[in-house]
C-alpha cells in the first residue's frame, strides 16, 4: 500500500495547523543558478506561485510590506526526510509494523505492508488515523510497488484507490510516463518522440527499448507491472517492543524463570495489535547475578499473537539451559512483529500434512527452536555432477517463509543410480581389477573381502576443476556374491578404489 | 463347525498376543496401509501396516537393502501426502537416492539432532504429530524406557515409525508392533531382491517370509514388484 502525503514539504511545516491565509513558499538555496521555488501552500498558488518559478518572481508578487503574509523558507531536504520518517515511526506505533521510506530522491510517500490484513478497510483505518494527527494522506492498494507509487502520485483520484490483482496495466496506461519513475533523461528522450503516457510506452516493440533508453527503463516497467519483484527496505522499530523484570531475590527456578517472562509476554502483547499482528521473532535474555547474560532467540515458521505458542517454544529453552547462578533479570524483546499471513492450505501438499497444517508448523517451530536451525533441514537437489554438492540443505523454517505456498523443491527428477546413504568422505579400498578401465572383481572394506558378482557401470563423472581440486571418477554400482550393493569409484587420477555409499 | 470354532480360538489368541506385544494393536483386525508390496501385505497381521506403530527394520549385513527397502514403502504411504522426517544424526542420508526410492523431497526434513536425549526428543516429537506420514531413521541402541515412549508417540500422532537396526538387536526387547528382518539376495536382472522375514505382526499363515524385487536400484525410478510363489519359510519369527 502507499501512502501519498500530497504536498508534503508544506505539510511537514505546517505540522497539523491549517494553511489560513498566509501563504508559504519553500524555495532552494543559494547554489547554482537562481533560487526557484520548490513548493508552496494553497494560499501562494492563489496568488500565482508555482514550483519552478524563481524565488525573486515569487516575490514580487508581494508588496514590500507583505510582511505577516507570506514567509519564504529554505528548503531543507534532509529535514523533509526526518520528518517522512518521523512519520513512518509514528505509523509503526499506530497503524504497522512494516513500514518504508519511499526509495526516490526527495520521498514524499510511505509504503506499508497490507497483506493479509483486508486491505481495503486497513488502508481506510489508516487514512482515518492520519488524518486525525494533522496529516491528509491518499492510499493506493496494489500488487506492486511500482502500480501503487504511480496511481499515488499521478492518479486525480483522492481518497481510497484499490487496484486488482492483475489489472496493473490497465490502470497504469492512461498515466503519464513519469509514473513509472524514470531518469529525467530517459523522460526527456520519450518525450522528444512523443510518448507520454505509459500505455503508448508499452506499445512500443519490448526487445528495442534496452537498445534505445537503456535496460532500466525495462526493470521499472517490470516491477510496476510485476514481472521483477521489489524489495523495500523497511524501517526497524524505532522504540522496540521489550520489558524487563528485575527479581527482589535472584531466582534460579525454571518455573519462576516461566512465570516472570509470561508476564512481561503479556505485557508485550498488549502493545501489538493482535488482530493483525504477531510476533515472529522473540528474544528473552537471562542476566544470572555473576555471569553473563544469557540470549534465548526463538524464531516462529509464522507470527504468532497466541502467549501459548510463544512461551512453549521459551519453555522449551529454558529446560535446555545450564544456568551457571541464580537470575536477577529477565528482560522479553519482541524482535520481529509481522502482519498475521493466513496459513496457507497447500504449504505441505494435500494429505495428512494439509489438514494438520497448524501441528506441522507447531512441530517444526519446536524442532528448529530446540535443536536450531542446522538441525531442521529442507533438502534442496543442485544441478551438480559430483555426488558431494548434488544436495544442499536449507534450514526448514527458513525455507518454509521465504516461500510462502507451496514449498517447492527445485529438485531435478534424477533417475540415476544413487545409493540413499552416503559416506561424508569417500573411504579408501583396496579392490583389484584385471583391466584398467573395468570394474573391480573383488575388493576389502572394513576387514572382510567381497567377491563381486554383478557391475553395472562405469558412470564417469568429471568436474570440480572451478573448486580447485579437479575430479575424475568412474563410478559403479557393484553387487557382491551375497547381494549386499555398493557403490564405489576409480579415482581416475591415481587409479585408486573408494567406496563412497551403501545401498544400505 | 470345528473349523469355525478353531478360527475363533485362533483370533481371540491373535489377539491376546497382540495385545500382550503391541499396545498399538489392541488386538483389532482393521487393515492397514498397504505397503506397496503384495505380497509382504498378505503376510502381515493386518494386511499391511497399521498407523500409529513402529516398525523395526533388522538388517542383516551392510549393504543389505534394509533401508532401501524401507523407504520404497515409506514413498508409497507418502503418496497420500504428510511428511517425512528423516532422523540422520550421523549425516549419511543422501536424498538423491531416496528420491529415487519415492521419497517426496519437498515434503522432508532432515533432523540432525545431536545424539542423547535430543535424538530421542527429536523421535518422539516426530511421531506425535498427526501431519507426519513416516519418521526413519538409524536406531543402534534404545533403552526400553525411550522405546516405550516412542511407541506410545506414535500411538498419539497415527502415523509410522520406521526403525533401521543392526540384526545383533533381534533377541533385544522391542516395543514395535511389526519386526521386520531384511537379509540381500543374488539379483537376477538389475532390480535387487531381498527376503524378508516377518519376525512379529505376522497374519497367521503358515508362510513367515517372502522375497521381493526391488525395483531397479541401477536407474529409472523403482516400481514396487514382487516375486511370484515366495518359498516358505521355517524361521523361528514369532506370529
Amino acid at each position: 500500500m502507499c501512502l501519498y502525503l500530497p504536498n508534503w514539504l508544506i505539510q511537514r511545516r505546517l505540522a497539523g495547523r491549517p494553511e489560513g491565509e498566509r501563504a508559504l513558499i519553500v524555495h532552494a538555496g543559494p547554489g547554482r543558478g537562481k533560487p526557484q521555488v520548490v513548493a508552496c501552500s494553497h494560499a501562494a498558488r492563489k496568488r500565482g506561485v508555482l514550483p519552478g518559478m524563481s524565488l525573486a518572481e515569487a516575490q514580487s508578487l508581494w508588496p514590500a510590506a507583505a510582511g505577516r503574509a507570506v514567509r519564504f523558507e529554505e528548503h531543507d531536504p534532509q529535514a523533509d526526510r526526518q520528518g517522512l520518517l518521523d512519520l513512518a515511526r509514528w505509523c509503526q506505533q499506530q497503524i504497522s509494523p512494516r513500514v518504508a521510506l519511499d526509495p526516490g530522491e526527495a520521498p514524499d510517500c510511505l509504503l506499508l505492508d497490507a497483506t493479509g490484513c483486508g486491505e481495503e478497510r486497513f488502508a481506510e483505518e489508516a487514512m482515518a488515523a492520519l488524518a486525525k494527527h494533522g496529516v491528509r494522506a491518499q492510499a493506493v492498494i496494489a500488487g506492486t510497488i511500482g502500480t501503487a507509487w504511480a496511481l499515488a502520485h499521478f492518479s486525480l483520484g483522492d481518497g481510497l484507490c484499490a487496484v486488482p490483482s492483475g489489472s496493473e496495466k490497465n490502470a497504469l496506461r492512461p498515466l503519464p510516463i513519469e509514473a513509472l519513475r524514470l531518469t529525467a533523461s530517459i523522460v526527456e528522450t520519450l518525450h522528444e518522440l512523443r510518448v507520454v503516457r505509459i500505455g503508448q510506452l508499452l506499445a512500443l516493440p519490448r526487445s528495442q527499448l534496452p537498445s534505445r533508453f537503456g535496460i532500466e527503463i525495462l526493470r521499472q516497467i517490470d516491477r510496476a507491472l510485476g514481472s521483477v519483484a521489489e524489495v523495500l527496505n523497511f524501517e526497524p522499530l524505532v522504540e522496540p517492543l521489550v520489558g524487563s523484570w528485575e527479581f527482589e531475590s535472584p531466582a534460579a527456578d525454571g518455573q519462576v524463570l516461566n512465570a516472570a517472562i509470561e508476564y512481561l509476554l503479556d505485557q508485550l502483547l498488549t502493545k501489538v495489535p493482535t488482530e493483525q499482528f504477531g510476533i515472529q521473532q522473540l528474544q528473552c535474555t537471562l542476566k544470572p547475578v555473576d555471569d553473563p547474560p544469557v540470549v534465548i532467540a526463538i524464531e516462529l515458521l509464522r507470527p504468532s499473537a497466541r502467549k501459548r505458542d510463544l512461551l512453549e517454544l521459551v519453555a522449551l529453552r529454558i529446560e535446555q539451559l545450564r544456568l551457571g547462578g541464580e537470575v536477577g533479570r529477565v528482560s522479553v524483546e519482541a524482535v520481529s512483529v509481522r502482519p498475521l499471513v493466513l496459513l496457507q492450505d497447500e504449504l505441505f501438499g494435500g494429505g495428512p500434512a494439509g489438514a494438520w497444517r497448524q501441528e506441522v508448523n507447531s512441530l517444526l517451530e519446536r524442532l528448529g527452536n530446540r535443536l536450531g536451525d542446522k538441525a531442521v533441514l529442507l533438502p534442496m537437489l543442485q544441478p551438480e555432477h559430483q555426488p558431494e554438492y548434488a544436495c544442499r540443505y536449507e534450514p526448514w523454517l527458513q525455507a518454509a517463509r521465504s516461500r510462502p505456498s507451496p514449498v517447492v523443491n527445485d529438485a531435478m527428477e534424477s533417475a540415476l543410480c544413487r545409493p540413499a546413504f552416503l559416506r561424508a568422505e569417500p573411504t579408501l579400498i583396496g579392490a583389484m581389477s584385471l583391466m584398467l578401465d573395468g570394474s573391480p572383481l573383488q575388493f576389502e572394506w572394513h576387514g572382510g573381502l567381497y567377491l563381486v558378482e554383478q557391475a553395472w557401470g562405469p558412470e564417469r563423472i568429471e568436474t570440480g576443476w572451478w573448486r580447485g581440486a579437479d575430479v575424475r571418477r568412474d563410478y559403479y554400482l557393484i553387487e557382491t556374491s551375497r547381494g549386499e550393493r555398493f557403490w564405489m569409484f576409480r579415482n581416475l587420477l591415481d587409479e585408486s578404489w573408494y567406496l563412497h555409499g551403501i545401498f544400505a | 463347525m470345528q473349523a469355525v470354532l478353531r478360527s475363533q480360538v485362533l483370533d481371540e489368541l491373535r489377539a491376546r498376543i497382540s495385545r500382550i506385544e503391541g499396545p498399538a494393536d489392541r488386538g483389532t483386525a482393521a487393515p492397514g496401509r498397504s505397503t506397496g508390496f503384495t505380497a509382504l501385505d498378505q503376510l502381515l497381521l493386518h494386511r499391511g501396516l497399521k498407523p500409529g506403530t513402529l516398525v523395526e527394520w533388522l538388517s542383516t549385513q551392510e549393504g543389505s537393502g534394509t533401508a532401501g527397502l524401507a523407504l520404497a514403502i515409506a514413498g508409497a504411504l507418502l503418496r497420500e501426502g504428510g511428511l517425512c522426517i528423516v532422523v540422520d544424526p550421523w549425516r549419511e542420508f543422501y536424498p538423491p537416492g531416496a528420491q529415487v526410492l519415492g521419497i517426496p523431497l519437498e515434503r522432508t526434513v532432515v533432523l540432525r539432532p545431536p545424539l542423547g536425549t535430543s535424538l530421542w526428543w527429536g523421535w518422539e516429537q516426530a511421531l506425535r504429530c498427526p501431519g507426519v506420514t513416516v519418521t526413519i531413521g538409524w536406531v543402534e541402541r534404545i533403552d526400553d524406557r525411550v522405546y516405550r515412549r516412542l511407541q506410545l508417540a506414535a500411538e498419539t500422532g497415527g502415523n509410522f515409525g520406521f526403525l533401521l537396526r543392526p540384526t545383533g538387536e533381534r533377541s533385544m526387547a522391542s516395543c514395535a508392533a511389526t519386526r521386520l528382518a531384511v537379509q540381500p539376495l543374488p539379483s537376477r536382472q538389475e532390480s535387487r531382491r531381498v527376503r524378508v522375514e516377518v519376525l512379529r505382526g505376522q497374519g497367521g499363515g503358515r508362510q513367515t517370509a517372502v522375497e521381493l524385487e526391488l525395483g531397479d536400484e541401477a536407474g529409472d525410478v523403482p516400481v514396487p514388484a514382487e516375486l511370484a510363489d515366495p518359498a516358505p519359510s521355517c524361521g523361528s519369527a514369532r506370529g
